[in-house]
């Protein structure tokens, strides 16, 4: 494996790695801590790894699993919307036995979760989602990064594009190539003619009851911050955290915002 | 040995500074370099060419698909097609092809080029490539990560369409039809015969074999770059025990014929300078859309840019860089344009020697050769298409005569044929 990737393994450092086959597909869980389950839905890139979580596992049982055609887990040719991920993440939940869960999502994510929660909204006692997509938006847009020259994606992860520094290989890196491509691939099946989302998923925002966070980066440049009113107006309880100085990618970019996450859940439990 | 003329109808009035000042000819090409009444006139030469180069005596006349490109203005091959169809008599049409994942449903390929084969009277040859990413991903906007799989059920459509005889019922991921039906059916039994242009992928050659259809690697990079893939495509062949029938096969050529070497480097040094420098400028964005290869495909082709790296040695690495990178990594002059075998230039003794020696290396029937290219005149095309027709074709014709065609069209007999009122041959009285 490529000295980036095992990096990111790392990070996972004190996680048990669980490998579980979910409707044909294996799929890869990572999980650790004691407490209410926090299942954590990761983004169209899962080269960061997951340092972030690792403070949720002091409080709660913190699940990471790979969506298919992710990191470690399989590839399934016949997922190729959202819905499908959505209904996944349900298998899921049923295979390890989880019943009233946190659900906290990541960009793709967290489109991901919102949409989990719309189908099962009993289960999800409480929602964040992190800078998610899915919602569409028209003005301001969300950039298309399957159109975005690769040399100025950095500068759209991350307020500060050398942030991304540490998370990239130095040279060339097999191995992290065919992992973005592999990911991106499984990225396309569901937003490649959709890039802004899920026309429908305003329209059933209001199956969100549970208690919900929108956390922020204030420079995202994917998902602007314009859109949390959005979200907000169409959720019946959420409530938005902000962090200054960070863009997209705001749980590396900004330390602080996995504690905003742990706080809120923390609230009344 | 077949020698087929291949037309890719370029813009041929791309500025000369078009490489600094535009990021692409492909796609986001700008709008305000295409101006409609020079482009009647290119036009109008480019399909004289083609009927010229029939007239000549070129085994085939071939035209192809592309999208939003400054160097291919055929977004509908079909339509140009029909007409040669009309202005030629015995000539084989060869369109190369239809991007079947591209129409909408995909039956509307098998009733065009049924179309096209009545018309000519059998004498279509149906190409049936995946795209480029610029022209299906890009232009067309269609789902790399999805595209090869709506192919290969659009081809089953389409063949379904050619050959089943009753109104039937469609259900697939990508197609639903309740009643397939196509009128008119090809003059062609059981349908014209099917090219797959390709890259490299072993997947792409198994299938070629297994349904016994043309292979054609068609690169703008000539047959040194061209070898190895060949070369690949026959082991496997021999791997899967078919015959070595160089008939199989088909391969891409630019071509410069004159009296002399010398006077060969002159005459084409500016089209050929043109398509290399110009024709070719495609933005990195284009290059890799996720999913538009397997995994597979994208290992092995980063692996291979890894070893070239570690070689050191030949071309520059083009190691993790797109397009435009590799594109900076290519020849644009004349000479080296001619050494590295992206044109075959020299005297009609010369040219036919290299080609000789092209087919008998890499064992293709069927060579594809562009005479016409970047911003070449009517008049220069012409006297290389005449030049390559009386002088070097006739060196070549007896190559590969042990072996049968099978791939070739079979065209109804010349008796039971419409007489063509408008076809009147011109080069008789010139």
């Amino acid at each position: 494996m490529s000295a980036t990737l095992e990096r990111a393994r790392g990070t996972l450092a004190g996680f048990e790695r669980q490998e579980i086959t979910v409707s044909g597909i294996r799929t890869v869980v990572h999980s650790a801590g004691q407490g209410t389950p926090l299942v954590f839905l990761h983004g169209a890139g899962t080269f960061t790894g997951f340092a972030y979580a690792q403070a949720w596992t002091q409080t709660h049982r913190v699940i990471i699993p790979y969506h298919p055609g992710f990191g470690e887990s399989g590839d399934d040719p016949r997922i190729d919307a959202i819905g499908d991920y959505a209904l996944h993440c349900l298998d899921l939940f049923d295979a390890l036995g989880l019943g009233a869960l946190y659900l906290v999502g990541y960009s793709f994510g967290g489109w991901m979760a919102a949409e989990t929660a719309i189908l099962q909204p009993d289960r999800v006692s409480k929602l964040a989602l992190v800078a998610p997509a899915g919602l569409v938006v028209r003005d301001p847009p969300a950039a298309d990064l399957m159109a975005l020259h690769p040399r100025d994606v950095p500068a759209h992860l991350m307020h500060r594009p050398e942030r991304l520094k540490p998370f990239m290989p130095e040279g060339h890196d097999l191995e992290f190539a065919a992992l973005r491509y592999r990911e991106q691939s499984a990225l396309a099946r569901v937003v490649w003619e959709r890039p802004s989302g899920n026309p429908k998923l305003e329209r059933w925002l209001h199956r969100l009851r549970m208690p919900t966070l929108l956390l922020w980066g204030e420079h995202d440049r994917v998902r602007p911050l314009a859109h949390a009113a959005r979200w907000q107006a169409g959720l019946p309880d959420s409530r938005l955290v902000v962090m200054p100085d960070a863009g997209h990618l705001v749980l590396e970019e900004a330390p602080a915002a996995a504690g905003h996450i742990a706080t809120f859940l923390g609230e009344g439990a | 040995m077949k020698l087929m003329w291949f037309h890719l109808m370029p813009y041929t009035e791309l500025p000369e500074d078009f490489q600094q000042q535009h990021p692409s000819v492909w796609v986001d090409v700008h709008s305000s370099l295409f101006d409609p009444k020079r482009a009647h006139l290119m036009y109008n030469d480019f399909m004289d060419e083609l009927e010229y180069a029939a007239e000549c005596g070129f085994d085939a006349v071939c035209v192809n698909e592309h999208h939003s490109n400054g160097y291919g203005l055929m977004p509908s091959p079909n339509l140009i097609a029909s007409a040669l169809s009309r202005r030629t008599a015995n000539t084989p049409i060869c369109v190369m092809g239809n991007s079947l994942a591209l129409y909408n449903p995909p039956t509307r390929v098998a009733e065009e080029f049924a179309m096209i084969d009545v018309i000519s009277g059998g004498r279509l040859i149906a190409g049936f490539p995946v795209g480029t990413p610029m022209d299906t991903c890009y232009a067309y906007g269609q789902n790399p990560s999805m595209l090869r799989d709506r192919y290969m059920e659009a081809h089953d459509l389409v063949l379904k369409a050619w050959t089943e005889k009753e109104t039937f019922a469609f259900n697939g991921r990508y197609n639903q039809q309740r009643y397939v039906n196509i009128w008119p059916r090809p003059v062609q039994q059981p349908h014209p015969p099917i090219w797959v242009p390709g890259g490299g992928s072993v997947e792409t050659w198994r299938w070629c074999a297994q349904m016994d259809y043309v292979y054609c690697y068609l690169s703008y990079y000539g047959y040194k770059a061209g070898k190895a893939i060949m070369d690949g495509f026959w082991a496997e062949m021999d791997r899967l025990g078919k015959d070595r029938n160089p008939y199989r096969a088909g391969f891409l050529q630019f071509i410069g014929v004159a009296e002399s070497r010398e006077q060969a480097m002159e005459l084409y040094r500016e089209p050929a300078e043109y398509f290399y420098g110009r024709c070719l400028h495609v933005d990195g964005r284009w290059a890799t859309p996720p999913g538009y290869v397997t995994e597979a495909t994208q290992r092995a082709g980063l692996e291979s840019q890894v070893k070239k790296a570690a070689d050191n040695t030949g071309e520059p690495s083009t190691l993790g860089k797109g397009t435009q990178e590799r594109f900076a990594g290519t020849a644009k002059d004349m000479a080296g344009i001619v050494d590295r075998g992206y044109v075959i230039i020299g005297s009609p003794d010369e040219v036919a020697e290299q080609l000789r020696e092209v087919a008998t290396s890499m064992n293709v029937g069927h060579l594809m050769l562009l005479l016409q290219y970047g911003n070449m005149s009517k008049e220069l095309t012409k006297y290389n298409t005449r030049l390559f027709a009386e002088k070097v074709i006739p060196q070549l014709r007896d190559m590969f005569s042990d072996w049968e065609d099978k791939w070739w069209p079979q065209p109804m007999q010349a008796e039971e044929r419409a007489a063509l009122p408008a076809f009147a041959p011109r080069l008789a009285a010139e």
